[in-house]
Parts: C-alpha cells; structure tokens; sequence
C-alpha cells in the first residue's frame, strides 16, 4: 500500500502551520487577548510546522536537489504554486518570530488561505472522480481550522472552545459520510468506498478525532487533544492519498 | 491547416498480441519494468463473448493534456502537430503527471527517479516514419491518422472501459469490436 507519506506529512503539517497562523490572526483583532500569550513561540511553532511540511514534501521528489525547479511553471501548476505560496507563508511566519506586526500577521493568514485553496485543487486530479470537486479542498480547510483551534494556546473563555467543538463535529460528519455517498454512485465510486471503509487508518483516524471531539465537549484541553487531531488528520490523509481510486486502474472494464 | 496527429485503434481488427507494445519498448529501449503502450482486455461486461476484444493504448496525446496543466517543470511541452512530448531531464519526479492523467499514460521510472510516457515516436514521425507501434501491428490495427483529415464521425472517442474526460479531449480514436459471428453447421 502506498500511503504516500511525504504528501501526507506535508500537507498535515502546511494545514496545521495555517490554522494556528488563523487563530493568531483572529487573536490580533481583539485586543483583550493581547498579553496573554507568547507570540514568539507561537510563530515559531508555525515556522517550524511549515518548514517540516516543506521538508517532508522533498522526499517526494525523485530529484530533490531539483526542488526549486517545482517554480516553474506557475502559469499552469497548482504544484508549483503551492510551493510559492506555502514558501511565502513560512517567510511571513518567520518575519512574524523577530518582528510581529499586524500587517505581517494578516500576510501569513493571507498567504495560509491561498495556500489551502491551491492545496484543494492541486489534490483533486481530473483523474480521481471521487475528488475532483470541492472536497479536497474542505477536508483541508476543516483539518487546517481544526488542527489550528487544539494546538495553539487558546484561552477557553474566548470562544474557541465551542467553534473546535463544532469544527470537529463537521470534519468528522464528512470524512465519515464521504464513502456512505460514494456508494451510491459510479463503479469507480463504489470501490474507492469499500477501499475507504476497509481502511485501518481511516478508521483509526476518524476514532482519533472522536476522541478529541469528546475531550473538546468536556472541556479538557490539553496537548493530548491537540495531538489526536494531528493523528486524527494524518490517518486519514494516508487513506486520502493511498485508496482514492485511479480512473486508469479500471481500463478496459466497466466505469 | 496545422496537423493533429492521433492513434486510431480498430478494435475489431485487434488481436491482443501485444506486438505494438513490445515495438514501442524496443525502440524507445524502456526499462525492464517499463511499458509506455499497454494491451488492455476488454472486461466480459462490456464485450460478453467468447472472443476477446483489447484497447491498445499509450499516451492519448491530449487537446488540454492533464500532465501538461499539472507538471510543476513544464517539462511537457504540446507541440503544433498535436504531439504532446515529455522532456526527461527536465523532470523532476514528483509523480504529479502521473496522478493527474486519466489514462495512466505517464509512468514512474524507478531507477531513473523521473516520469516518462509516449512520445509518438515524434523523431520517427520527423522523419517521414510511422511510430514503432504503427509500424509492428501486424493486422493493421493500429494506425496514425490526422483528424483534420478524417471523418471523425465514423469513429469513436470514448468506447466502453476508456475513461471519458471531454474536458481533456484526447486524441485517440476507436472503431468499435463487431459482435462475433456464429456459423452453425
């Protein structure tokens, strides 16, 4: 099985770097949060879950030496403006450790949108039916929030406790319903769910995210919550990249 | 009128003998484990008899090729007779090409870390020479056609078990397997 890992890693981490660079954004719109919180860790944690998600992505490559070349052609990739982009996001958050500013904090935020945006349509191929449309890219939007709401140092009473609970609930509602709805349409469809639901880590991820769900509602937020989401995401994910059927495995046979 | 180069596959006269991809391998020297055309057998539920009938397909040389859009390298150039080549040493293997196409045509080389696939056999086709492919079918069912030239309507483009991606559209062209024909004595 094939769980491309690099891809999994790299996108995992890239969402989780924007959803805390979001919440730290949302944070500098109210000032009673001001002073409560060490930014400087914060960025850096960005910083470095950003740089981790980019390093991981090399070990894709079958040149990484020739990385930067990914750039080239941004005329027509969404790979290669994923790279951009992303890369830009990891300098903002950089800037951000040293120097914080509410114009580089929003640039990051800016620059973590247009990255998950590019994300979602660079992983929904013509050639995967299942997700080609909008799902990738609200599976990453959910995960980036999700993932962004139980790592950073939030204080409960400012909300965000109640939207993580609810981000949670929808993220978890649609991974689970996507091989239910699946089932009911093409050949191609139906045996990317049966993948799906077979899938060890699917399932183990979904568990991981319905443990931190009931963690968010009680009300215990801890680093362990934080961390079942990332396991939660990076499990599925593996599901995403590994069992999502080709159109090309099915030549010659029924769609 | 500029050419559109394409492989027109007559099923009905297709034998499955694999002839054309094991042309293709020898001429453009593939790797052991590498094949750029592939003999596909039509599934029993969409051809129920006893006689068998195959898609040879390689690259479909596309209108608004998947990989072109995806390579992140430009390392797919389209060229004005519609050929769509694939520049090796420019790539970099991120297996983009290979996610993106419909068809499978890009294929990952393991020992040179890079994606390849067909390329027409261009050099031939420069040349004045029909693709390797072309050339070894020994029932004449694989042939070069140009469809500015042809009638398309006499032939088809997405036949039963070949994805239909009208977005892409690619280039190959089909005639469809009759149904056999029983003689009783």
């Amino acid at each position: 099985m094939n769980y491309e890992f690099p891809l999994v890693f790299f996108t995992a981490l890239t969402q989780a770097a924007v959803g805390i660079s979001l919440v730290a954004a949302w944070r500098e719109t109210r000032t009673e949060c001001i002073g409560l919180f060490s930014f400087r860790r914060e960025w850096l944690t960005v910083f470095v879950l950003a740089s981790l998600g980019l390093l991981a992505s090399l070990f894709h490559l079958g040149d990484p030496k020739r990385a930067m070349t990914a750039l080239v052609n941004l005329s027509n990739s969404w790979l290669s403006r994923e790279g951009l982009v992303f890369g830009i996001f990891a300098f903002f958050a950089l800037i951000n450790i040293f120097r914080r500013s509410k114009l580089f904090v929003f640039a990051a935020a800016v620059f973590g949108i247009a990255g998950i945006v590019i994300q979602g349509l660079t992983y929904a191929p013509v050639s995967m039916p299942v997700i080609s449309n909008a799902v990738p890219m609200c599976i990453f939007a959910l995960s980036a929030l999700c993932l962004g709401t139980s790592l950073t140092q939030m204080a409960e009473e400012n909300g965000v406790s109640k939207m993580r609970t609810f981000l949670l609930v929808i993220l978890v509602i649609l991974l689970a319903a996507l091989p239910f709805v699946w089932k009911g349409g093409d050949v191609l469809s139906q045996e990317t769910a049966a993948l799906w639901l077979s899938s060890v880590p699917f399932w183990g991820g979904i568990a991981c995210l319905v443990l931190a769900l009931v963690m968010s509602l009680i009300g215990r937020r801890c680093i362990v919550m934080g961390l079942l989401v990332l396991a939660g995401v990076i499990l599925c994910r593996m599901t995403f990249f590994a069992d999502t059927l080709h159109t090309a495995t099915r030549i010659g046979m029924p769609y | 009128m500029s050419k559109r180069y394409a492989f027109l596959v007559d099923m009905d006269r297709c034998i499955g003998c694999r002839g054309c991809a094991m042309a293709c391998k020898n001429f453009n020297q593939l790797a052991p484990d590498m094949v750029w055309r592939q003999v596909y057998p039509l599934d029993e539920a969409i051809y129920p008899h006893r006689e068998r009938a195959f898609l040879s397909l390689a690259c479909n040389h596309c209108d608004r090729p998947a990989c072109l859009e995806a390579c992140p390298t430009a390392s797919y150039e389209k060229r004005e007779d519609g050929i769509v080549v694939h520049h090796q040493e420019t790539c970099i293997g991120c297996t983009n090409c290979i996610r993106s196409c419909p068809y499978g045509a890009p294929r990952f080389n393991s020992q040179e870390k890079h994606a390849e696939k067909c390329s027409m056999c261009y050099e031939r086709i420069d040349a004045g020479l029909l693709p390797a492919c072309v050339q070894a079918c020994p029932t004449q069912a694989l042939t070069l056609v140009d469809l500015n030239e042809i009638d398309e309507s006499k032939y088809e483009q997405y036949p039963a078990g070949y994805p239909a991606m009208k977005r892409l559209n690619p280039s190959t062209r089909f005639i469809l397997p009759k149904k056999p024909r029983i003689v009783r004595g």
